[in-house]
């Protein structure tokens, strides 16, 4: 399984099983949704200091 | 006089992974007489007898990635999804996966931990052992218990419908109960997920994972059920777990059979999801994201 999304008539997208590259993705199509920003930020930052830590 | 280490001590020193090997035997050698969920079925799943979820001796497994979804102090975490259930949710986002204990690939707990230490070499914050519903595995879970590094933070999603005697070989296992407490009453128990007697057993195993490890709580909203379900919830919660953390969801995805219940074939409204958090400023809920 990898993420799955649900598109509501009225726009909404619903998102389940975020990968943090889907979260990326939906940051970018949505960049008011704080909480989605949020979710991509730390999937990047963690996986940054690990490849910074790795160096 | 030379004291002699109790034993009560000198189990207390062993590491979790040490703990969690004699665990896994005990568990297993329970599967002849199954109780780890409130169905209390008692069915020799050993012998092949299957009770109401369906599971064999053996679990599979449908998903097992790195996830960003779940509450912001647990991501990323790598969660590990087992097949089955003791639930049958009529909206159930995994209905397929949870409902039929055979989906996926069979579930190597060695093999599982290998690729969740790399997960976690790779900077995933925590573990997640979900299902389906992964009380009905115990062993298994045990054993993967027993692969990981005594340092991994581990987080056992589920929907706390497990019996005493699962909870007792848990103790100490996982840092994080992330927790379903899914209806209000155990009619909307019984009607959306055939559940008898859920509010009880759902609040007895909220109250010991309060006491024995972290706790978040999570309660799906769903569409009609604002009053009959989150409202009791959240006065449950904020007289006898005040302080909890306690996720609200308003995602509800009218998914798998959701469709046989009229109120469930739409998301939340706006209206609703407002209401809900309203429900939970009026008592103090510690909501997180």
């Amino acid at each position: 399984m990898t993420s799955e999304l649900l598109i509501l008539p009225d726009g909404r997208i619903l998102a389940q099983n975020i990968t943090p590259v889907m979260a990326g993705l939906l940051s970018e199509l949505n960049p008011d949704d704080k909480l989605m920003r949020a979710r991509a930020e730390i999937g990047n930052r963690r996986n940054r200091v690990q490849k910074i830590c790795k160096q | 006089m030379i004291c002699a280490p109790s034993e009560k001590n000198s189990r207390a020193a062993q590491t979790r992974p040490a703990r969690a090997r004699e665990r896994a035997a005990v568990a297993r050698a329970m599967l002849a007489e199954c109780r780890f969920c409130a169905h209390d079925c008692g069915v020799n799943r050993l012998a092949g007898e299957h009770g109401l979820c369906h599971a064999g001796a053996k679990p599979r497994f449908f998903s097992a990635q790195v996830e960003v979804s779940d509450e912001l102090e647990l991501i990323p975490t790598f969660a590990i999804a087992l097949s089955g259930c003791d639930l049958r949710c009529d909206f159930c986002i995994t209905g397929a996966e949870s409902w039929n204990a055979k989906a996926g690939g069979s579930f190597d707990a060695s093999e599982m931990a290998e690729r969740a230490e790399r997960a976690l070499n790779n900077g995933a914050r925590t573990i997640m052992l979900l299902g389906g519903e992964p009380t009905i595995h115990l062993p298994a879970a045990l054993e993967l218990v027993a692969s990981l590094p005594d340092s991994a933070r581990l987080v056992w999603k589920t929907n706390a419908h497990g019996l005493a005697q699962a909870r007792e070989l848990l103790d100490g296992m996982f840092n994080v109960w992330l927790a379903d407490f899914k209806f209000g009453n155990d009619d909307c128990a019984q009607r959306l997920a055939k559940i008898p007697d859920y509010v009880r057993v759902v609040q007895e195993n909220l109250l010991w994972a309060n006491e024995h490890s972290e706790l978040i709580v999570r309660h799906l909203l769903m569409p009609g059920h604002i009053d009959c379900c989150w409202k009791p919830v959240a006065e449950w919660l904020a007289e006898n777990l005040p302080g909890v953390k306690v996720n609200l969801r308003s995602g509800f995805w009218p998914a798998w059979q959701a469709a046989r219940r009229p109120e469930l074939r739409g998301p939340v409204s706006a209206a609703e999801a407002k209401r809900a958090e309203q429900i939970a400023q009026v008592r103090s809920i510690n909501l997180i994201s």
